[in-house]
């Protein structure tokens, strides 16, 4: 009983932020891989060529990284399962306005917008200045580079 | 194909810099087809859904590797469908990233409108488009239905959020779904 204890407070309260416990454990795999890397290619010297089948591994983890953050990001703050985990909290809302404020809090529309805005003022990439929202520069050209991607994924804006 | 990994070859790993080289020409190759192929399909059908075009166009290039190393070009298969993986997974998160972020929206929008807007129109234009669409989204599904102005959650849409509650529950998931709410 005790050791459970000690491993929930331990994984649900000081490993509880999602994304820092994703990062975590995929540097831990990462390096599991390098370490095992290290430690067999110096038992069969010569047979084998190692350097390439550490890099074709490492490919393999982090396509595998990559595809369950997917999943993982959809799990954590995904919007439509996010809005239907909140629907569900409360059966049924009279308006979308009324939707909104359950899902974001008091401020509705406008508290998911600088919500989803935050992650671009954490990449540097614009800031608040009163009531705008203005690009950087560096946001600009990201801007550029992510219509032009969006256009040649036949992407409608 | 002859199988025999005899003497100097193995199954695993062939020591032979000819391979190296094949694998990543190869393979690279492959990568920059499956992006166009993808991106043509696209751009040109509505008819498949992009995920189903995704893993269709994975698996084709998948297949011509393996005719490829049947054909008896020299190919590292471990190596190369590595690449391939990385290349295509790759692709695909970026894809879902572009497809459906809402943050990188804003930043489209943004940008098209010159770098500046307000938060009034943000509000507008993209963050209540994109709510309304997903309930559409919802609704459509059959998890949601409508009741006049409001919307009340259906039969399979409480069993479904149930489920996904559980499963949150199992991964220690506590999330609101906020970003400024990381916990």
């Amino acid at each position: 009983m005790k050791i459970y204890n000690i491993f929930n407070k331990f994984y649900l309260s000081y490993w509880n932020p999602p994304g820092e416990r994703f990062k975590l454990f995929s540097l831990l795999i990462l390096a599991f891989w390098c370490s095992f890397c290290l430690i067999y290619s110096g038992s069969n010297k010569g047979d084998i060529d190692w350097v390439w089948i550490w890099i074709a591994g490492d490919l393999y983890i982090l396509s595998a990284i990559l595809v369950g953050f997917m999943f993982w990001s959809v799990l954590c703050w995904g919007f439509t399962l996010s809005m239907l985990l909140c629907l569900e909290k409360r059966k049924n809302v009279e308006s979308l306005q009324s939707w909104q404020v359950e899902y974001a809090g008091a401020i509705g529309i406008r508290g998911l917008s600088l919500d989803r805005a935050s992650i671009l003022i954490s990449f540097g990439f614009s800031s608040i200045e009163g009531n705008y929202l203005v690009l950087s520069k560096r946001g600009r050209s990201w801007g550029r580079i992510i219509q032009i991607m969006s256009r040649f994924f036949g992407i409608k804006i | 194909m002859g199988e025999d990994y005899s003497n100097n070859e193995s199954f695993f790993w062939d020591k032979n810099m000819t391979q190296v080289i094949g694998s990543l020409l190869v393979s690279g190759a492959l990568v920059i087809l499956h992006i166009i192929f993808v991106a043509n399909l696209l751009r040109k059908t509505n008819l498949l859904s992009p995920m189903i075009i995704h893993f269709v166009s994975s698996g084709v290039n998948l297949v011509v590797l393996l005719i490829l190393k049947d054909i008896g070009i020299p190919l590292n298969l471990w190596l190369s469908i590595s690449i391939l993986t990385f290349g295509c997974a790759s692709v695909l998160f970026l894809f879902g990233a572009l497809y459906k972020s809402l943050s990188i929206r804003q930043l489209l929008i943004t940008n098209m409108n010159g770098g500046r807007i307000s938060l009034d129109l943000l509000d507008s234009n993209v963050t209540q488009a994109s709510f309304s669409e997903r309930a559409e989204l919802l609704c459509k599904l059959g998890l949601v239905g409508r009741i006049g102005n409001g919307y009340a959650i259906s039969e399979a849409g409480i069993l479904l959020a149930q489920r996904i509650r559980t499963i949150r529950k199992i991964l220690g998931i506590t999330t609101n779904g906020l970003y400024g709410n990381n916990k």
